[in-house]
């Protein structure tokens, strides 16, 4: 039996550059990761991972509490318990902004300074609606994910009817900056067809409207703070926590701060997630296989990748400064600094 | 050379199609105009199959950030949102095959391994022995195409269609038996062999029956492009239906099967009237099974598929010498001929 190869046309002019992106291989310790919603954990204990840790969540006498086993197991011989947790089973927890959070590294570590600060979200989690959250499965490893948030470009086509439009802007800018342990997108849209939610269930009847859309990730989690502003319309902010479960999935537990819209856009754009969701997984889920090894083809960008290219380039230079036993954050990282002039929150 | 990867009936005119060859996706679609033109089913963006995108103005765009492909080259014509005086880099594209369209079946170009990948016009490699554009010499024919996806490797359902085809496929009225009149003829690129076929309503007819058959089936296969052809006769050698068959190695062993069907108005006119009063007549006479009986597939015994070679460089005119004890077998039979 033959084994044919299929011939491509040649392409003298393409030149060919290799990347490697193999996200798979990113597994970032000594960070905090926002394992669930706080209303999702009660007595009974929850199983959740972060890469290929195994998480249980639950609460005692109120307190969140986080292990690597089943509680009854902590004092099992028999459950081999990992440096993750000192030997001792369990986790360091936290719990802020209506998250639980668990620490994932070396427990020597740890540092409540070092838990991302959200600033439209109360910290004590007070107050925070529950249709204001939602938690979606992502059919693609977090890395993936993660840059699907980056290029919104992909919301004209993907998410055409509820967010999107596939009409042409004005004009469509691309910028971001960084630090070692974060990196902030801006995206400024001009002349953008209304989205088809924010004309039908929030109101706004003018055609096109102004979309400021900030996005700022936490290379270590995931965690995704963004802000899209539209004008007309109103402001959008929602956190996407993009938890790693394993190397071909994540969770993301989202929470949004709609106080400000009208009704009913306020119920009803969270539940916008669950249609949304679907969509990027139909294509994230068969673009996931096509990362798992490496390919010698670089990926092609246009300007508006931009972001997603320099965070590879961070992305990949943190996980080799923990490959080569560096964990710690360097002086120009905050996680927990305020954010909320970066978000662009005051103008 | 040129394979064979599905049916050109089957790309719309406004949508994508997605085929595959082992491990390689690729993305048929129909550009301005109405050209079959092939690219990898991969992005070079973010890598997303680009047959889940959507045929626009003759071009492919992609289903996640709407990137477009021409489809003779595969470059890049489109990035949303760019500004009108902005330039995409002849540098972005996607890859692209060279394309052929014979006899209703869609040919990429390919080679084996070792093998330069010079392509030619389709019609050059287009000799006698290349069984799907072999013309189809039956009056007053009628036709039927289609294709689905066995779990079933390739090179066994080659296989299969020499030594068992009534696992695979069935013909109207017609009892297919695993009586072969004479030896496998083998060209250099091609195996023929012909059996004895009964007008028959019965999977199994009565031993009185076989011995009065007016019916062969002749398979031939070219195992190099994957391809075979099945065809009815009557005694005088005259085809009554002709099967040609794609047979396109898939992923994680299954096999696509891209066929179509021609046959005669009349094929059925010397059946017997037990036979015609069953319908046998009457709509496309053939059926191919897109489930095979696993049991009965492992049952099966070897016989001319052991002429098949077992690699990209065995002749067909001796079996594989790396097979001794398949060759001994095959000098057995010669030798009891």
């Amino acid at each position: 039996m033959s084994v044919i190869e299929l011939v491509k046309k040649p392409r003298e002019e393409r030149r060919q550059k290799t990347d490697n992106w193999t996200p798979i291989i990113f597994d970032l310790h000594d960070t905090w990761f926002p394992i669930a919603h706080s209303t999702h954990v009660n007595s009974k204990a929850i199983r959740r991972a972060i890469h290929a840790q195994p998480v249980y969540v639950w609460r005692e006498n109120g307190k969140a509490m986080a292990a690597e086993c089943l509680p009854e197991q902590l004092t099992s011989q028999q459950v081999k318990k990992t440096q993750f947790t000192g030997g001792s089973g369990r986790y360091f927890v936290a719990e802020f902004y209506g998250y639980v959070w668990v620490w994932y590294g070396n427990p020597d570590a740890m540092d409540i300074e070092l838990i991302p600060q959200i600033p439209f979200l109360p910290r004590d989690g007070v107050g925070i609606p529950n249709y204001m959250r939602t938690s979606v499965r992502f059919d693609g490893n977090s890395s993936l994910s993660v840059e699907n948030l980056l290029d919104l470009t992909h919301a004209d086509f993907l998410h055409g009817e509820v967010i999107g439009g596939e009409g042409e802007a004005e004009s469509d800018e691309v910028s971001f900056e960084h630090t070692s342990e974060t990196l902030t997108r801006v995206r400024h849209v001009v002349g953008k067809p209304v989205s088809p939610v924010m004309r039908w269930v929030g109101g706004v009847r003018a055609k096109y409207q102004e979309f400021r859309s900030t996005l700022h990730v936490h290379l270590r989690s995931n965690v995704c703070i963004s802000y899209p502003r539209f004008r007309p319309g109103f402001d959008i902010p929602n956190v996407q926590t993009f938890v790693p479960s394993g190397p071909f999935r994540s969770r993301v537990d989202q929470t949004f701060s709609l106080g400000k819209a009208p009704t009913p856009f306020r119920q009803l754009m969270p539940r916008m997630a669950y249609v949304v969701g679907p969509q990027d997984n139909s294509v994230v889920r068969p673009q996931n296989p096509c990362y798992l090894t490496d390919d010698e083809r670089a990926d092609q960008h246009s300007r508006f990748d931009a972001p997603g290219v320099r965070y590879r380039f961070l992305v990949r230079k943190l996980w080799q400064r923990q490959q080569d036993g560096d964990f710690s954050y360097l002086s120009d990282a905050e996680p927990g600094k305020d954010i909320s002039a970066v978000l662009g929150m005051d103008g | 050379m040129w394979f064979p990867v599905g049916l050109v009936d089957q790309i719309p005119v406004d949508k994508p199609y997605a085929v595959q060859v082992g491990e390689q996706g690729v993305v048929l679609f129909r550009d301005g105009t109405g050209q079959v033109r092939a690219l990898e089913d991969r992005c070079p963006h973010r890598r997303v199959p680009l047959s889940l995108g959507k045929v626009i103005d003759g071009n492919l765009r992609c289903a996640y950030h709407g990137w477009t492909f021409e489809g003779e080259h595969g470059r890049c014509v489109k990035i949303p949102n760019l500004d009108s005086n902005e330039r995409i880099s002849p540098n972005l594209g996607a890859d692209a095959y060279s394309v052929s369209v014979h006899e209703g079946f869609v040919y990429l170009s390919a080679k084996l391994p070792g093998q330069d990948g010079e392509v030619t016009d389709l019609t050059q490699q287009a000799s006698d022995d290349f069984l799907l554009t072999a013309p189809e010499a039956l009056d007053g024919e009628r036709s039927a195409s289609g294709s689905f996806t066995v779990t079933m490797v390739a090179a066994d359902y080659l296989a299969a269609l020499l030594d068992g085809p009534h696992l695979l496929l069935s013909l109207k009225g017609v009892c297919i038996t695993d009586f072969f009149l004479g030896d496998v003829t083998r060209k250099p690129d091609k195996l023929i062999l012909d059996r004895t076929a009964i007008w028959s309503n019965n999977r199994k007819p009565p031993e009185t029956a076989w011995g009065k058959s007016g019916l062969l089936v002749r398979t031939e296969l070219c195992p190099r492009e994957s391809v075979a052809r099945l065809q009815l006769m009557d005694l005088g050698d005259q085809p009554l239906l002709s099967v040609l068959m794609a047979i396109v190695p898939g992923k994680r062993g299954t096999t696509q099967v891209h066929w179509r069907c021609v046959w005669r108005s009349d094929y059925a006119a010397s059946a017997p009237l037990s036979i015609k009063l069953r319908g046998v007549g009457n709509g496309c006479p053939v059926s191919l099974n897109a489930s095979v009986e696993g049991e009965a597939i492992a049952d099966l015994l070897p016989g001319p598929s052991l002429y098949l070679p077992t690699s990209d460089y065995d002749s067909m005119v001796e079996p594989s010498s790396t097979n001794a004890s398949q060759k001994e077998l095959v000098n057995q039979q010669k030798d009891w001929v």
